[in-house]
C-alpha cells in the first residue's frame, strides 16, 4: 500500500480548500486546510506534514511572508505555491518562489493527475531527505558513542607505572581512530610497548584497532617474556591480520620490550615511523636504528616472515625520552599543503624536550606545529612520550584520578615528601592547602562538564633549595591564557573557576597557567 | 456552462460523482456571492485595491473548475483596475454577476 501523504493547505478562499479536499479525497492523502495562515503555522508546529500547498495572495499577508515563518519551523518541508497570478516578463514570481530550495510552483488551474504527481514527487523526496537526516543523526550518535568507548579503551593520557612514565596525545580525524598506543607491564621492570596505525581511518580502522588490542591482551596474558620477542609477536600479528581481519587491512606498528633493569629497548618496526630518543645529557636526538632494520607493515603479505635479525636492541640512559608517533603527524598540512617533515619534527622535539615538563611534551609539540600553521589533519594522529620512571631524589610525581578520595591520598603523599625533603612543616602545609584547593575546586570543576572517563591529572613537585615548584598538568576545561598574560590575568581566570583562589593566591609566590592543544599546565612557586 | 464545468471536473480534477460535484458548485456559488457583494461595496466606495483582490479570488476559483466565462469576466475586472480603467468596472461587475447567476 502506498504511503499516506499528509498535506497542509493554506488558502484564504474556503472554496479552494474544499476543492483540494475533494480532489485528494483518496486513501493516500490526509489534508488539513486553513484559511487563516497563522492557524496553519500553529498546526505545523504540532504535527508533521509531508507537503504544504500555499496560496500566494492571502489577504493582508502574502504567501512569501508565511513561507519565512514556516522555514523557521521546518527548513526543508516542500512548499508548492498554488497561484493564479500571472508572472511578469522578468519571471519575478518564479524567481521569488525558487529563492527557496524546497519551494515549487503550480498553476491554480491544475490538473488532478499533475497535482498528485507533484505532491508525491516532492513528498517522497522530502521523506527520503528526512530518513537520510535521521540516518546521519543516528550515525553521528553511534560515532560519538564509539569515540567515547574507544577513549575508555585507551590508556590514561598520562601514566606512571612501577618503572615507566609517559603521556600521549590522541587526535582521531573522524571521531574514532585507527591509531593504537598501549603498554603492558610484564614485570616491574619490563614493559611491552606498542604504537600502531591501522590503514585508513574512521569506523573500520577503529574496529580493527579494537580487535588488535584484544588480540594483544590475550597474547600477552598467555605468553612468557621470551615468547614476546618483537619478531615473534609481529609474526603472530601478521597471521591475525590475514586470518581474522580478512586481509583487508594492514598496520604499521612499532613494538618492543622496554627493560628498565638493563636499560635496553628491544624493538622492531613493521613499516612504522621510527621512535625518536632525546638525550637530555647530550642535548641531542639519537638515532635508535642506524642500520634501518625492520619489516614491512603487518597484514601486507601472508607469507612474510619477521626475523630476529631485524630486532634492534637499543641501550638507553636513565633520563632518555622516547617519542613515538603515527604518520598522521607527518600528514599535518598547512593551507598550502606543505606537510610536516621528519627534520622539522625532530628539531621541534629537541627544543621542547629541553624544558622540564615531560608530561606536556606531546601537547606542546602539537601546539607549536599548529602555531606555525600545521593544522589540517588528513589522518588520525597519536604522539606518545615515555621514559624510565627514575626521577631525581628532589622530585615527586603523582598521577591522580580526579575523585575526592584519590586526591586526598595523593596530597598526603606529596605533603610527606615535601616535609621529608625540606623539614619545613609550614611550607609542606602550604603545599597541602594549595593542592587541595586547586585540585578539588579548579581541576575537579574543570572536568565536571566534560565527558571524560580519564579525568586524571599529573602533579610534579620539585624541591629547589627553600622553594617548591609545583606543576599540575590537567585536561579539564581549557581557559586560554596567552603566554604573555600577566599574573593578574591568570588570577582572574582562576577566580572564575573556583572559590579557592584566595587561598591559592595567598600561598603561591607566582602562578603561571598555559594551555597546549587540550592540556593545561599550571606552575606554582611556593616558599 | 454547468455541463462544461462538470466535464472539466471529470477530466481534469478526477471528480465525477454527482454529490461531490453538487457540493463544489454550491461552494463555488457561495464564494462568488460573497465576493460579488464585496465587489459592489468596493466599487461604490472606489476601493480599487479591494476590487482587484476580490476579482482575483473569483478568477482563481473559476480557473480551478474550468468556469471559463466567469474566469474571463473576473480577469477583465482585475485588469481594468490594474490598467486604471476603473470607469469600466461597474459594467464589468454587472457582466460577471450575470454569469455567476447563470450557474445557479
Amino acid at each position: 500500500m502506498a504511503h499516506l501523504y499528509k498535506i497542509l493547505a493554506i488558502d484564504d478562499e474556503k472554496f479552494n480548500l474544499t476543492l483540494l479536499e475533494a480532489c485528494l479525497k483518496d486513501q493516500n492523502y490526509f489534508i488539513r486546510g486553513f484559511t487563516e495562515p497563522l492557524s496553519a503555522v500553529g498546526e505545523l508546529k504540532k504535527n508533521n506534514f509531508d507537503v504544504i500547498l500555499l496560496d500566494v495572495m492571502l489577504g493582508p499577508v502574502n504567501g512569501f511572508d508565511i513561507r519565512k515563518i514556516i522555514r523557521e519551523i521546518n527548513p526543508k518541508i516542500p512548499i508548492i505555491f498554488l497561484t493564479s497570478l500571472v508572472d511578469d516578463i522578468n519571471s519575478s514570481l518564479l524567481t521569488k518562489i525558487s529563492d527557496d530550495q524546497y519551494s515549487y510552483y503550480m498553476n491554480k488551474a491544475f490538473d488532478h493527475n499533475e497535482l498528485i504527481r507533484r505532491i508525491e514527487q516532492v513528498g517522497s523526496s522530502y521523506r527520503k531527505l528526512i530518513e537520510a537526516d535521521d540516518f546521519y543523526r543516528q550515525i553521528e550518535n553511534d560515532l560519538n558513542l564509539a569515540g567515547e568507548v574507544q577513549s575508555i579503551m585507551l590508556p590514561r593520557w598520562c601514566f606512571q607505572d612501577s618503572s615507566l612514565i609517559g603521556s600521549f596525545l590522541y587526535i582521531p580525524k573522524f571521531r574514532v581512530s585507527g591509531d593504537v598506543f598501549e603498554y603492558f607491564r610484564l614485570t616491574d621492570d619490563k614493559f611491552f610497548v606498542l604504537l600502531g596505525d591501522i590503514s585508513g581511518h574512521g569506523v573500520q580502522a577503529a574496529l580493527c584497532m579494537s580487535a588488535i588490542k584484544s588480540f594483544m591482551k590475550m597474547l600477552i596474558s598467555e605468553s612468557t617474556i621470551d615468547e614476546l620477542a618483537p619478531h615473534t609477536v609481529l609474526n603472530r600479528m601478521n597471521r591475525f591480520f590475514i586470518d581474522e581481519l580478512a586481509g583487508e587491512h594492514y598496520m604499521t606498528v612499532l613494538i618492543g620490550i622496554f627493560d628498565t633493569q638493563n636499560n635496553k629497548f628491544t624493538f622492531q618496526s613493521a613499516g612504522h615511523p621510527m621512535f625518536l630518543c632525546y638525550s637530555p645529557a647530550a642535548k641531542e636526538i639519537k638515532d635508535i636504528n642506524p642500520w634501518k632494520k625492520g619489516g614491512m607493515p603487518v597484514g601486507w603479505r601472508f607469507n612474510f616472515e619477521y626475523v630476529k635479525d631485524d630486532n634492534v636492541e637499543y641501550a638507553f640512559n636513565d633520563d632518555d625520552i622516547f617519542m613515538g608517533y603515527t604518520d598522521g603527524l607527518l600528514e599535518l598540512c598547512k593551507n598550502n599543503d606543505d606537510a610536516v617533515d621528519n627534520e622539522l619534527f625532530a628539531r621541534l622535539f629537541s627544543e621542547i624536550a629541553l624544558e622540564d615538563s615531560f608530561f606536556s611534551l606531546p601537547y606542546k609539540l602539537m601546539n607549536f606545529l599548529s602555531q606555525i600553521g600545521y593544522e589540517r589533519a588528513n589522518d588520525d594522529t597519536t604522539l606518545a612520550v615515555f621514559r624510565k620512571n627514575k626521577i631525581a631524589d628532589t622530585v615527586a610525581i603523582e598521577i591522580i584520578s580526579l575523585d575526592m578520595e584519590q586526591i586526598s591520598k595523593s596530597i598526603v603523599s606529596l605533603y610527606d615528601f615535601a616535609l621529608e625533603h625540606t623539614g619545613n612543616e609550614a611550607l609542606s602545609t602550604k603545599i597541602e592547602l594549595l593542592l587541595s584547593e586547586f585540585l578539588n575546586n579548579i581541576v575537579f570543576h574543570g572536568y565536571k562538564n566534560r565527558k571524560n572517563t580519564h579525568a586524571v591529572a599529573a602533579v610534579q613537585l620539585e624541591v629547589i633549595n627553600n622553594l617548591i615548584k609545583l606543576t599540575v598538568f590537567d585536561r579539564g576545561q581549557p581557559y586560554k591564557i596567552s603566554e604573555y598574560a600577566t599574573l593578574e590575568d591568570c588570577n582572574e581566570q582562576l577566580t572564575a573557576n573556583g572559590r579557592g583562589l584566595a587561598i591559592i593566591q595567598s600561598i603561591a609566590e607566582t602562578i603561571q597557567r598555559k594551555h597546549y592543544s587540550g592540556l593545561n599546565e599550571t606552575v606554582f612557586y611556593v616558599k | 456552462m454547468l455541463n462544461k464545468i462538470k466535464q472539466y471536473m471529470a477530466a481534469n480534477l478526477g471528480i465525477s460523482d454527482d454529490e461531490t460535484v453538487k457540493m463544489l458548485i454550491d461552494s463555488f456559488n457561495e464564494s462568488c456571492d460573497r465576493h460579488l457583494e464585496s465587489l459592489q461595496r468596493a466599487i461604490r466606495s472606489s476601493d480599487w485595491n479591494s476590487v482587484r483582490v476580490d476579482a482575483h479570488t473569483i478568477k482563481g476559483c473559476a480557473a480551478n473548475i474550468g468556469a471559463d466565462e466567469i474566469f474571463a469576466a473576473s480577469r477583465a475586472l482585475e485588469n481594468a483596475v490594474k490598467e486604471q480603467n476603473t470607469q469600466t468596472c461597474p459594467a464589468l461587475l454587472e457582466q460577471l454577476t450575470a454569469l455567476c447567476r447563470n450557474l445557479k
